[in-house]
């Protein structure tokens, strides 16, 4: 049987192409969007952290369940902003399934909804949520 | 003893309500063992933290979430959710590898 497994990056790059059409910001990748400048007049952005893939089968089966665990940290210059980029993150996320060539995705969901939080370690602070979000292929 | 199949589901479910406290217990100890395993280390004190509670396994430093989730300059480190997946996995193992056992 030949290796069916998906390309993790092209899922990323998806949701990465979404976040940036959906809501018209910066979106990074497991960094800070690149000239993102953190203070109180920074405008909105989004970081995708990828965190977790657990695959059910084996490599040669190309019946693979599999499934990703990732996060969008939202962050903004006023606790406003970030509410704004933590609702329009969702807003382009939810409920929506990445292309993955040859699998089947489900829609994605929130598995862990977190608020506001402020952070001191940057002055001015700045504003920030952390939302996990998960997606199946099959 | 010969016993019909609604018989046979009502004895299934209440062995599983008896026994139910007692896999919580296991599995909030399996939780936090992993989770002290895979918490990042510094000085320790993370991973000395985890504790089982009634609700559930709490890491007992209030450094915890900004370290599981991130803050908005720091990368998440998710030792939370690895734990649970390995625990997860290990169980389904387990069970996978029971019934091999019993069928055969």
């Amino acid at each position: 049987m030949a290796y069916t497994a998906h390309n993790p990056t092209t899922i990323y790059a998806d949701i990465v192409a979404r976040l940036t059409s959906q809501t018209g910001k910066a979106v990074g990748e497991s960094e800070a969007p690149a000239g993102a400048v953190q203070n109180a007049s920074l405008e909105p952005y989004v970081i995708v952290y990828p965190q977790l893939e657990l695959f059910e089968g084996s490599l040669s089966d190309p019946n693979i369940i599999d499934e990703f665990t990732f996060q969008l940290t939202c962050v903004g210059g006023t606790m406003v902003h970030a509410q704004w980029m933590q609702h329009s993150a969702r807003a382009a996320v939810l409920g929506w399934a990445p292309t993955v060539a040859g699998f089947t995705p489900t829609p994605i969901r929130l598995v862990l909804g977190s608020g506001i939080a402020r952070d001191d370690d940057v002055q001015p602070p700045v504003f920030y949520s952390t939302d996990r979000f998960e997606c199946f292929t099959s | 003893m010969t016993t019909t199949p609604e018989v046979f589901a009502r004895r299934l479910e209440q062995s599983a309500r008896e026994l139910e406290p007692e896999w919580r217990r296991d599995w909030s100890k399996e939780v936090a063992d992993e989770m002290s395993r895979r918490a990042p280390r510094d000085t320790g004190r993370l991973a000395a933290s985890m504790r089982v509670t009634d609700e559930g396994v709490v890491a007992d430093v209030a450094y915890a979430v900004y370290v599981a989730r991130g803050t908005s300059r720091m990368a998440p480190r998710p030792f939370d959710l690895e734990a649970v997946a390995a625990v997860i996995k290990d169980a389904a193992e387990g069970a996978g590898d029971l019934v091999i056992r019993e069928l055969t």
